[in-house]
C-alpha cells in the first residue's frame, strides 16, 4: 500500500529514461540550467551553512549560557516554524522592494528554516552528560576549545539531520523564492508547467532535482556512517553550570533579539500592518471562511488516511522487521525527499494519462499529500508503536482478555497520543502547503494558502494579509508539538 | 610539601547549606576518600575543588598556591587537577589513545606507559569508548585524568556503575595507579567498604561538615559519635561506667583507652568482638534471630538479665540456632562514644 509513494520516483525515472540521449542533452545543456543550477547550489549550501551556524549558536546559548529568560529564546527560536516560509517573505518583500535576489532569499528563508537545526541540536545538548566537558575543562581546556573538540563532534548527528532537513527544504521551496523573485529548480518547474501544460522541459528540470534531492540524501548517509555515536552510561545527571557571559550578555541578548526581530518580528509586524491598512477594503469574511473551511476540511481528511496508511507500515517495520518492510518503510522516507512539485508534477501527468477521471478531484490532490507527508505520521506512530511492546499483549492474554479486547484495552490506548501526534503534523502540514495545492486542485477551490498566494502575487497585501494570520494561528499547535518533541521533527 | 589545603570553605543552593565551613587538610601523595550519605555535600566539595563550581566563602590552596580565596577562583582548566567522573565520560567520538592524550599538549608522549600504569593492554588503544568493558572504561579514564601529571585527581563515585566483583579488582587497580604516580587524590564514595579498603585517610561528611578525618582503622575502631560509627559498620552500644580504664557495662568489664573522664558513658564495640561460647561461660544471652552469609553469620540476642538487645558476628562454621542460651566474652577493646578522637 506503501507502494503508491514511489509513483512520483518511478514516473520521473521513467520519463528521464523515455527521453533519447540527444533530446535529453539539449534541454540539459542551456545557459537556462547552468543560471538554475548555480542559484539552487548556493541557495542549499548556503542556507545549510547559515542554518548551522543560527541553529547551534542559539542551541548553545540557549543551553548552555547564563542568558537571561532562557525558556522565553527557546521558544522564540522555535517559533519561526510556524510561520510559513512564503508568509515570511510576503513579510519582507511587502515591506520593501530589497530583499529580492540571492541574499534576500538566502536570508529569508534561511530565518523560516533554521529551527530544524536548531530544535534537534538543542535537544542533543541537553541530553549529553555534562561530565564530558568538565573533563575537558580539568584537562586544561577553556569554554570555546571545549566546545570546538568535545560538544560540537557529539552534536554531529543532529547537525547533519537538521542541515539535511533544510537542504531539503531549500530544494522543494516554491513560494517564498517566487516572492523573492529567485529562480531555482523549483520555481523553473512550476513557470514551465505554467506556459507549457506537461512540457520536456519541466519534467527534465524535475529529474535534475529529484537528483539533487538524491545527492543530498546520499550525503547525509555518508556523513552519518563515518560518526561514532557511541553513548557510554548516562553519568548521574546534574544541572550543567552555565558559562557566565558577564559582559558579553549585552550583545548575545541584542543578538537573539535581533534574529527574533528579523525571523518573527518583521513577518507580523507586517502582517498586523497590512490588516489595518487593508481593512480599508472590504473584509471578505465569506470567502474567508470558505477558504478556511476547504483547508481544515483537506486536512482533516489527509490526517486520517495518511495516518490509517502509516499504520501498517509502521506496525510491520516495529513487529515483523524483515527485508521487505524495511525497504517500504525506507521507500516512504526516500518519497518524503522528493518536492512538492515534483510529486504535484507526477500525479498529473500519470492521473490524465492512465485515470484521466480522477484529474482535477480531491481525491488526487489527497494521494498527492499523503505522499507528501507520510514520513511525519510514520514517524509518530513508529515511536507510538515502539511504546508498545509485544510483552504487553502477552501479559493481557495471560490474564484471558482476547484479541480484540486486548487491542482495544492495551494496545490502542498505549499508541494513541502518537496516532495524535501523527495526524495534528499531517493536518498542519497540509493547511500552509502550497505547491501541490496550486497545481492540482480542483478548479474553482480556494484554501487559506492558495487565497493568500492569489493577492500576494497580485500585490494586493492587505488582502492577503487575513489568510497569512490564520495559517499562522493553525501552525502554532504543530510548533509546540516540534518544539515539545524535537525528535519528531528530526525524521521527518 | 603542602598538598591540598581547605580552610572555611561554604556553599549554599539557595536557602539549603550544602557545605558549613569546611576544613580539610591533605598531604602529598596522600589519597583520601570522602564518604557520607548522599545530600551530605561530598560531591559539591569535590566540584568546588575541581573549579566547576564556585564557593560562598572559604578559601583552597594547593601546593601552595591559592586556587579560590572569598568565592570565585581561577577556572578549572587553569588549576591542574585530574577529574574522573561517574562512569568516566570517555569522549565517544575518540578511541583511548586520543582520550588520554586529549589534555597533553607540547610534550612527547607514551600512552602505552599510561595504558600500562593503569594495568591495561597496550592492544587496547585504538577501540573506542563502546568497545571497552565498565572497569576498562574507567581505568582509561583515570590514565586520561593522570596523563597531563596533575598536582591532584579527584575522582567522583567512580565505581559506583560497576558490579561487584568489578568494582573491587578496579578500585584496586586505581590504587595502584595512583601510588604509581605519587598522586594526591580525593575519592568520592558512599560506600564503606570501599573507603575503608583503598584510601589512607577517610574524612566522613555529614551535614555539609567533616564529622571525622581518620585513618581507616582509627575510623571504625574510635568513631566520634554513634552515627559515625554507624556507617562505618554495626555497633553495639552499651551504656557504661567509666573508672580509668574500664567500662562497667551488661556484657562484663570491657578495656578502653586512657585518659576517658571517669563517670557515665557509652562505650562501643563491634558485633565480631562478641564471642558466643557455652551458656555457663559469659553473659548469658538467648538468640532471637540468626542471618546466614555463609563466611559468616550475624546474630541477636536478649542479654537475659538486662533484656539488652545485642548483635553478634560469629564464623559461619558455628552458628547457635534461635532460642539457643549462650554465653558471651568480649575479645578486645572498646571505644568510648562523645569524647574527641585520639
Amino acid at each position: 500500500m506503501a507502494a503508491f509513494a514511489l509513483i512520483p520516483l518511478g514516473y520521473v525515472i521513467v520519463y528521464a529514461a523515455s527521453l533519447g540521449g540527444q533530446e535529453m542533452w539539449d534541454l540539459l545543456v542551456r545557459p537556462r540550467m547552468g543560471e538554475l543550477l548555480w542559484n539552487t547550489s548556493r541557495l542549499v549550501i548556503g542556507g545549510c551553512l547559515l542554518s548551522l551556524v543560527l541553529g547551534v549558536g542559539c542551541a548553545w546559548i540557549v543551553e548552555r549560557t547564563d542568558v537571561p529568560a532562557r525558556n522565553l529564546w527557546h521558544v522564540l527560536a522555535a517559533a519561526p516554524l510556524a510561520i510559513p516560509a512564503f508568509v515570511n517573505s510576503y513579510g519582507w518583500s511587502s515591506l520593501t522592494p530589497d530583499v529580492e535576489g540571492y541574499t534576500g532569499a538566502l536570508v529569508i528563508v534561511t530565518l523560516s528554516y533554521f529551527p530544524l537545526v536548531y530544535l534537534p541540536t538543542a535537544a542533543m545538548l541537553r541530553g549529553l552528560d555534562p561530565a564530558m566537558e568538565e573533563v575537558a575543562r580539568s584537562l586544561g581546556f577553556g569554554p570555546g576549545w571545549t566546545f570546538v573538540r568535545v560538544v560540537l563532534p557529539q552534536l554531529r548527528p543532529a547537525m547533519i539531520g537538521g542541515a539535511l532537513l533544510v537542504g531539503l527544504h531549500m530544494l522543494s521551496e516554491f513560494g517564498a523564492l517566487q516572492m523573492l523573485r529567485f529562480p531555482t529548480f523549483t520555481t523553473a518547474i512550476y513557470d514551465q508547467y505554467k506556459s507549457s501544460f506537461n512540457s520536456a522541459g519541466a519534467n527534465v528540470i524535475a529529474a535534475v532535482l529529484v537528483l539533487c534531492c538524491l545527492l543530498l540524501l546520499m550525503a547525509d548517509l555518508r556523513l552519518r556512517a563515518n560518526r561514532r555515536l557511541a553513548r557510554v552510561g548516562s553519568g548521574a545527571k546534574r544541572d550543567v553550570v552555565p558559562v557566565r557571559l558577564g559582559a558579553r550578555r549585552i550583545p548575545v541578548l541584542l543578538l537573539l533579539v535581533g534574529l527574533s526581530a528579523a525571523s518573527l518580528g518583521v513577518p507580523i509586524y507586517s502582517l498586523v500592518h497590512w490588516l489595518v491598512v487593508g481593512s480599508s477594503t472590504a473584509f471578505p469574511v465569506g470567502e474567508i471562511l470558505a477558504a478556511a473551511g476547504t483547508s481544515i476540511g483537506l486536512g482533516l481528511a489527509a490526517a486520517v488516511i495518511t495516518v490509517l496508511i502509516a499504520l501498517p507500515v509502521a506496525w510491520l517495520s516495529v513487529r515483523h522487521r524483515t527485508r521487505i518492510s524495511t525497504s517500504i518503510e525506507r521507500s516512504a522516507y526516500t518519497a518524503n525527499a522528493l518536492p512538492g512539485i515534483v510529486v504535484a508534477l507526477a500525479l498529473v501527468t500519470v492521473s490524465i494519462r492512465y485515470v484521466p477521471g480522477i484529474y482535477q478531484t480531491y481525491l488526487l490532490l489527497i494521494a498527492a499529500y499523503a505522499i507528501m507527508f507520510l514520513p511525519r505520521a510514520l514517524v509518530s506512530v513508529r515511536s507510538a508503536a515502539e511504546q508498545s511492546p509485544p510483552v504487553y499483549e502477552d501479559v493481557a492474554h495471560g490474564l484471558g482478555v482476547g484479541r480484540i479486547a486486548t487491542a482495544r484495552r492495551v494496545t490502542l490506548p498505549l499508541i494513541a497520543p502518537g496516532i495524535g501526534a501523527g495526524c495534528a503534523l499531517v493536518f498542519l502540514a497540509v493547511t500552509t502547503e502550497l505547491t501541490a495545492t496550486l497545481l492540482l486542485s480542483p478548479i474553482g477551490t480556494t484554501t487559506l494558502a492558495t487565497e493568500f498566494w492569489t493577492s500576494s502575487s497580485s500585490v494586493a497585501y492587505g488582502a492577503a494579509a487575513p489568510y497569512a494570520l490564520l495559517m499562522v494561528l493553525i501552525s502554532l499547535p504543530a510548533t509546540y508539538l516540534l518544539a515539545r518533541r524535537p525528535a519528531l521533527g528530526a525524521g521527518a | 610539601m603542602s598538598g591540598l589545603k581547605i580552610t572555611g570553605v561554604s556553599k549554599s543552593f539557595g536557602d539549603q547549606l550544602v557545605l558549613d565551613q569546611v576544613d580539610l587538610e591533605i598531604p602529598n601523595g596522600s589519597i583520601v576518600a570522602a564518604l557520607g550519605p548522599s545530600g551530605g555535600g561530598k560531591t559539591t566539595l569535590l566540584r568546588i575543588i575541581a573549579g566547576f563550581l564556585d564557593a560562598d566563602a572559604g578559601s583552597i590552596s594547593l601546593g601552595g598556591t591559592s586556587l579560590i580565596s572569598g568565592g570565585r577562583g581561577i577556572p578549572p582548566q587553569h588549576r591542574g587537577i585530574g577529574y574522573v567522573p561517574q562512569e568516566g565520560a570517555l569522549f565517544p567520538h575518540l578511541d583511548v589513545a586520543a582520550n588520554i592524550a586529549f589534555g597533553v599538549r607540547g610534550r612527547r608522549f607514551d600512552v602505552d606507559e599510561m595504558l600500562e600504569l593503569v594495568d591495561l593492554d597496550a592492544s587496547l588503544k585504538r577501540r573506542f569508548p563502546h568497545e571497552l568493558s565498565g572497569g576498562q572504561q574507567q581505568r582509561v579514564a583515570l590514565a586520561r585524568a593522570l596523563a597531563p601529571r596533575p598536582s591532584m585527581v579527584l575522582m567522583d563515585e567512580p565505581f559506583s556503575s560497576l558490579d561487584a566483583g568489578l568494582r573491587v579488582e578496579t578500585g584496586k587497580a586505581v590504587i595502584r595507579a595512583l601510588r604509581a604516580a605519587d598522586a594526591t587524590a580525593i575519592l568520592v564514595t558512599h560506600d564503606q567498604d570501599e573507603a575503608l579498603a583503598l584510601a589512607d585517610q577517610v574524612a566522613v561528611m555529614r551535614d555539609g561538615r567533616i564529622a571525622q578525618l581518620a585513618s581507616p582503622e582509627e575510623l571504625y575502631r574510635a568513631p566520634v559519635d554513634a552515627a559515625v560509627a554507624g556507617f562505618v559498620g554495626s555497633v553495639v552500644i552499651l551504656p557504661a561506667v567509666i573508672s580509668g580504664q574500664t567500662a562497667s557495662t551488661s556484657l562484663g568489664d570491657i578495656r578502653i583507652p586512657a585518659g576517658k573522664p571517669d563517670g557515665t558513658a557509652q562505650v562501643l564495640v563491634r558485633p565480631e568482638q562478641l564471642v558466643l561460647g557455652a551458656a555457663d561461660a559469659g553473659v548469658r544471652a538467648v538468640v532471637d534471630d540468626v542471618s546466614f552469609f555463609g563466611h559468616d553469620a550475624t546474630i541477636r540476642l536478649t542479654l537475659v538479665d538486662s533484656g539488652l538487645k545485642v548483635e553478634a558476628r560469629v564464623p559461619g562454621t558455628d552458628v547457635p540456632a534461635v532460642g539457643d542460651a549462650v554465653g558471651i566474652t568480649i575479645r578486645g577493646a572498646g571505644s568510648v562514644l562523645g569524647a574527641a578522637p585520639q
